[in-house]
């Protein structure tokens, strides 16, 4: 039995806004029921490249593909219907409706029933219980009556994995998806996601972190950006002790290399 | 040949009010985000206020007396924009668009019921100046020597806008707050004095049009209703905070109304919409096939 | 993660926690029209009812607006075509032996049929554009009409009796007001259905957040085209009763004054209530009979209790009484949360009551762009 194709795979891909390169020529591929964390400083262009996975941005050049598929010219939503779940740097809900009606509208939507205009989906057991379990898996059960608005921003982030888990989705792209948010929050989260991938070995992720703990929690490979290019692809073992990891982050001005330690080495 | 060629000229001076009213209008929104209505009322009180200021000036067809009464009517109504802006278009910024929109359209019915209480609800009128009604002869084709005023002062404004926006101060700070307001802000801009600044300008070219206009049209409340829909067209068809695409968008519309009353009057009526329906759909079309990122800066 | 208590009021009906409400509350709204149209028909007198019967039909004619304004987010600046279109074909069958609830039908389909086109003009359009392209298209039809002799020019079309429906006689003010009544109680209804659908919740989820909305499945365009035309068409119906109350149509109902005075009948009432447009119609109406009294002065009055209520009321009456502070959290959210801070945005698709700052990530720039750089 063949092994199934990458999850996802980007191919010479770049990306500029005038003279500026964001993208420079990257090759990318996150294996399938994989964990990939992008990693790099501000700047380094991992957001840009997030939205050309995502689907929000066209690559200049390149290719990307899902399952092995050419998605280059799927808008985003047209990715969302192959398979691709997602969340945002900032946690987009629908603000005026309950935690509850957010998941009813997703559970519906993932049904392909969004339109049907003689249904009462909030008076349907069915719906409502799968709704409902949505929100029990991110831990927000108790929240489902509060208005999304009002939510924290822990709670907001975890109604977006919910409302994005609701299509059952082969693919998530989380954005930064501790960012903001407390410790407890961010353990939490490790949880969850090791539980989803647990339970589905198909799963695959792919996220961006500025967060440590979640990198070496989660990530069975860490790729490392910097100017737009991709500089290392690894365990985040080999990632965390490679000499380039600390130039990067630091710059060559303060990185220290072993060089320069004080004797008394060996 | 001839009527053909007076028909041109007189619809250049035809959209000449158009691009007064839409050029502050489309300034507005640039730099505010504001869609105004009240423009329409601005206009519209401009041609009342230039219809009693010929009164204090004496009446009578002087060209010196419409002269002053554009002047007054300018500078009035540039204070009640100015007053406006205090008042309603400052709090209408900060809130969505649509809230912006809506305020500006009751703002406007505020200035209608105003004009009725001072002004009344006959209609007023203004006498042409005998100076203005000559008929000159261009080659084969002949213009009234209003039409040449007019045109003149459309000139004018137009070189006077681009030199504004382009080579002063003022201008670069308000394509600045156009193009980005926050950032704008934060190099220093005071953003809302440049917004007060620009609605200045709309209200002196608003009044500035009703005044002109006055002579010949019928004074009445429903000048603000009926120039001011052209005018958003314009402001749609041209780009926002686009100048110069209020300029085109107004001649084409001026001479398209004048080539229709001189060669089929009876479609007088709705021709201007269908002309504007005609390039609501270009644009359309145009937009569809143009790349999804596009920008339009105040220019 | 802390408890975070009380539960607060929803932009939806937030009754809807009552165990069995949504099965059972549908027949409400009847009930709502039917028992204030005993009121009031019992207890105003002669021409006063005529005035409750123009409150059933233009309360219909807002809700109906505000199926694109409150429900979808999209403030549609050119209804009156609609509204105009199906008081003219009733004015057009007036000499045809039509049943009037036919006539009423014919109403509706024109009003769904005059939007499949501008459905087609409104493509890729953002808040602004949609209101001025609404607003012109439907200015270009009042002037064809006005200019048009044969449709009744200035003067409009005059001579629509209606003098019975199913049997009943139709003569006095009263009866005439229990027919628009019954005609308004069964669409209030349609569209209380049509609120607590999943098409209903997945407009108000376009509504709040148009990108999420088509990333989680729903079909956007698709369901704002429905609910376009469903607009019109009940707009298209609340005209065609307008024809047969008054027996005359005249082109100042296709103005497009008509359709910004509707608009803000919604945000007047609550554009995220269910009854807000309803209550806002009620309003509007009553203050201009009121004002009608004091002559010219009716305009600028009405032009400032707009203006008051725009600036200092923006959820409007039920939005305030049901404290909805939902508007104002979300305007401190998203300052709090937007500005520089989300990847490649656009110009924002503001859907809600709020600040209008706050970036999104969106790469189609679809409204009057009043260009902004890359981020």
């Amino acid at each position: 039995m063949t092994a199934p194709p990458a999850a996802i795979e980007l191919v010479g891909v770049a990306k500029s806004y005038g003279q500026y390169r964001a993208v420079d020529g990257v090759d990318l591929v996150v294996p399938h029921g994989g964990l990939t964390a992008l990693i790099g400083p501000n700047g380094a262009g991992k957001s840009t490249l997030f939205g050309i996975v995502a689907g929000d941005l066209a690559a200049d050049t390149g290719r990307v593909l899902m399952a092995g598929q050419d998605v280059s010219r799927v808008t985003a939503s047209g990715r969302a219907r192959l398979g691709l779940g997602r969340t945002f740097q900032t946690a987009r809900v629908f603000e005026r409706l309950s935690a509850l009606e957010n998941s009813v509208i997703a559970v519906r939507a993932a049904n392909k029933a969004a339109l049907r205009v003689t249904d009462q989906p909030r008076g349907n057991r069915r719906v409502v219980e799968r709704a409902r379990a949505g929100l029990d898996l991110v831990g927000l059960g108790r929240q489902a009556d509060r208005t999304a608005a009002l939510l924290a921003q822990g709670e907001r982030k975890r109604l977006e994995i919910a409302l994005a888990l609701t299509a059952r989705p082969r693919i998530l792209l989380l954005d930064e998806p501790t960012a903001g948010v407390g410790r407890e929050d961010a353990q939490s989260f490790i949880r969850l996601i090791g539980s989803l991938r647990a339970a589905d070995q198909d799963l695959t992720v792919l996220l961006t972190a500025h967060d440590m703990d979640v990198v070496f929690g989660l990530a069975e490979t860490v790729v490392l950006l910097s100017l737009g290019k991709v500089v290392l692809s690894g365990s985040p073992e080999e990632v965390a002790a490679a000499e380039v990891t600390r130039r990067v982050y630091l710059g060559d001005k303060h990185a220290i290399t072993p060089a320069a330690a004080p004797a008394g080495e060996g | 040949m001839g009527q053909f060629l007076s028909a041109l000229l007189s619809g250049l001076s035809t959209g000449v009010p158009l691009f007064l009213i839409a050029s502050g209008l489309t300034l507005i929104f640039g730099v505010m985000g504001i869609l105004n209505f009240a423009h329409g009322g601005f206009f519209m009180l401009g041609a009342f206020v230039a219809v009693s200021a010929a009164g204090w000036f004496g009446g009578g067809s002087g060209g010196w007396t419409l002269f002053g009464a554009v002047v007054v009517a300018a500078v009035a109504i540039a204070a009640v924009a100015v007053v406006c802006d205090l008042v309603v278009f400052r709090r209408l910024q900060k809130r969505e668009e649509i809230i912006g929109l809506l305020g500006t359209f009751a703002l406007l019915l505020l200035l209608v019921g105003v004009a009725e209480q001072v002004w009344g609800v006959t209609p007023r009128s203004l006498t042409m100046p005998t100076a203005l009604s000559k008929q000159i002869a261009l080659g084969p084709a002949s213009i009234t020597t209003y039409d040449v005023m007019l045109i003149a002062i459309g000139l004018l404004v137009a070189v006077g806008l681009w030199f504004l926006l382009r080579r002063t101060d003022f201008g670069r700070k308000a394509r600045a707050v156009a193009f980005d307001r926050s950032m704008a802000a934060a190099l220093g801009i005071k953003a809302s004095l440049v917004g007060t600044g620009v609605v200045a300008i709309g209200g002196l070219l608003a009044g500035l049009a009703g005044g002109l206009v006055a002579p010949s049209v019928s004074v009445d409340a429903g000048l603000s209703l009926s120039f001011i829909v052209p005018c958003f067209a314009i402001v749609l068809i041209g780009g926002a905070g686009s100048i110069s695409g209020a300029l085109v968008a107004a001649i084409i519309l001026g001479v398209a109304q004048s080539l229709v009353v001189n060669y089929a009057p009876s479609f007088f009526g709705y021709a201007t919409y269908v002309v504007i329906g005609v390039l609501l759909l270009l644009r359309a079309w145009i937009r569809n096939l143009r790349p999804a990122e596009e920008r339009e800066q105040v220019a | 993660m802390p408890d975070a208590p009380v539960p607060v009021a929803t932009g939806l009906p937030g009754l809807s926690r009552i165990r069995g409400w949504t099965r059972w509350s549908w027949p409400l709204p009847a009930v709502v029209i039917i028992v204030a149209n005993a009121i009031a028909v019992s207890v105003l007198g002669g021409a006063d009812v005529y005035t409750w019967s123009l409150i059933l039909i233009y309360g219909l004619f807002a809700s109906s607006t505000n199926i694109l304004f409150g429900w979808v987010g999209r403030a549609s600046f050119g209804q009156a075509a609609f509204f105009g279109t199906g008081a003219y074909m009733v004015a057009f069958l007036r000499e045809q032996d039509v049943p009037p609830l036919l006539a009423l039908l014919v109403g509706l389909g024109a009003g769904v049929v005059l939007g499949i086109p501008l459905l087609i003009l409104l493509r890729r359009s953002s808040g602004i554009t949609f209101a001025m392209i609404t607003l012109i298209v439907a200015q270009i039809i009042y002037q064809l009409v006005f200019t048009n002799r044969r449709l009744g020019g200035e003067t409009g079309l005059s001579g629509i009796t209606v003098t019975s429906v199913l049997g009943q006689d139709l003569t006095s003010y009263q009866a005439f007001s229990w027919y628009v009544a019954s005609v308004v109680a069964i669409a209030m209804v349609v569209l209380w259905r049509l609120s607590e659908s999943s098409f209903g919740m997945s407009l108000r989820a376009v509504r709040d957040d148009e990108t999420k909305a088509a990333i989680v499945g729903i079909p956007v365009r698709r369901a704002q085209a429905i609910a376009f035309l469903v607009a019109g068409g009940l707009a298209g119906l609340a005209g065609a009763m307008l024809a047969q109350v008054q027996s005359t149509v005249s082109a100042d109902l296709l103005f497009w004054t008509v359709s910004g005075n509707v608009v803000i009948m919604c945000l007047l009432g609550g554009r995220y209530r269910f009854w807000g447009p309803f209550l806002g119609a009620a309003v509007f109406i009553w203050v201009q009979n009121a004002f009608l009294q004091t002559g010219a002065l009716s305009d600028l009055l009405i032009g400032a209790v707009f203006l008051v209520i725009v600036l200092v009321v923006p959820d409007g009456i039920l939005g305030s009484v049901a404290p909805d502070r939902l508007g104002a959290l979300i305007r401190r959210a998203r300052t709090a949360r937007g500005i520089g801070s989300s990847v490649a945005a656009g110009p924002t698709e503001s859907t809600m009551d709020g600040d209008s700052a706050a970036p999104a990530p969106q790469p189609v720039r679809t409204g009057p762009d009043r260009g902004q750089g890359p981020r």
